[in-house]
């Protein structure tokens, strides 16, 4: 029986520069669950979103505003604003020892061709430069107004990743 | 089979005073309420939350609420309150009128049905104002009554609810 928190799709990989879930957006659900874990990597580092047109092109212009939270296990936190930027900044980060991270994401409005695209998402990671926790509370907007599809991860550093998205339609 | 289970909804599409989701009982012990799109007729107005009780809003001064505002455009910034009669969501910031001037969040209700315990929130939202700047608040509430509560009331500080969907559901136990 479907319920009202709804699979969509899923997507793995290993070792690589990024990773997009395409056609996941439509017009079944307005509002959208996303879980991304793993983040493994060669280095420490930020991962960051970008989202996709209906054309299936990743968008990289500078049309995304975010603020993020940065929780630090080892020390004190940090407040950072971002408008007109490429991407959605720290999403989570990436770590070199193999020990994984976690993310929760909502995406709202991605296919309504007549409102911004928002997000707000949690995340808890592991730094190995100086072993300890990294966590982000982000707010985000992709301000144009127009159909997004999909998404697409990567990590700032142009690092490869290992991780695993899952999108989930809130009903 | 899904453990989310969608109790209420809400679509405003022409101007109205409020709106009340109702359904909180004892089937569920953590309720979720989803908001999307949600935008005044007037611009720049505050979105405000109150519990219900037998379905009306309770309007006595039993309302906590911390947030931590999250700001692209500047720096960050802290809202709290006690004792007040309505709970503050959003951070504080404004919605408005204007392409994307919208607010669009999340909400965790719990113990709202239990009438030995307070009635407890958790609340992130992304919200774009009418500077335009992208402002939102993480935060949360608590109403200090041992009440039984079944349901929430929005509405903004003035003027009218102009369009947004809010949803509830239970989480099953």
């Amino acid at each position: 029986m479907a319920g009202n928190l709804e699979f969509i799709k899923s997507a793995s990989a290993t070792s690589v520069s990024s990773l997009s879930v395409t056609d996941c957006f439509s017009a079944d659900y307005d509002v959208y669950f996303v879980t991304v874990k793993g983040l493994d990597s060669t280095n420490d580092g930020d991962v960051e979103m970008r989202f996709i047109d209906s054309g299936g092109s990743v968008i990289t212009a500078s049309e995304y505003d975010c603020a993020f939270l940065q929780l630090k296990s080892n020390t004190s936190f940090v407040e950072v604003s971002r408008t007109n930027i490429d991407g959605i900044e720290n999403i989570g980060v990436s770590n070199a020892d193999d020990y994984g991270a976690g993310n929760g994401t909502y995406i709202f409005n991605p296919n309504d061709i007549s409102s911004y695209t928002f997000v707000t998402s949690q995340s808890a990671g592991w730094r190995q430069a100086d072993s300890s926790m990294r966590g982000h509370k982000v707010i985000a907007v992709h301000k144009s107004a127009e159909q997004i599809t999909g998404l697409n991860i990567f990590q700032e550093s142009g690092l490869n990743l290992t991780l695993t998205i899952s999108v989930y339609g809130v009903k | 089979m899904s453990s989310l289970i969608k109790i209420d909804e809400e679509i405003v599409t022409a101007a109205v005073a409020s709106v009340s989701l109702l359904g909180i009982d004892s089937t569920y012990d953590v309720y979720m309420v989803k908001v999307n799109n949600v935008a005044p007729d007037v611009a720049n107005r505050i979105l405000y939350m109150r519990v219900t009780e037998g379905g009306t809003a309770n309007t006595t001064a039993n309302y906590d609420y911390a947030y931590k505002g999250l700001r692209a455009d500047t720096s960050f910034a802290n809202l709290s309150g006690t004792n007040s009669t309505i709970w503050q969501t959003n951070g504080g910031y404004g919605s408005s009128t204007g392409t994307g001037q919208t607010m669009n969040g999340v909400f965790y209700l719990f113990n709202f049905n239990n009438a030995s315990e307070y009635s407890f929130f958790t609340n992130e939202t992304a919200n774009f104002t009418g500077t335009p700047a992208l402002r939102a608040g993480q935060g949360g509430g608590v109403f200090t009554s041992t009440s039984s509560c079944d349901g929430l009331y929005f509405y903004f500080n003035v003027d009218n609810i102009n369009s947004g969907v809010f949803t509830l559901y239970g989480l099953k136990k």
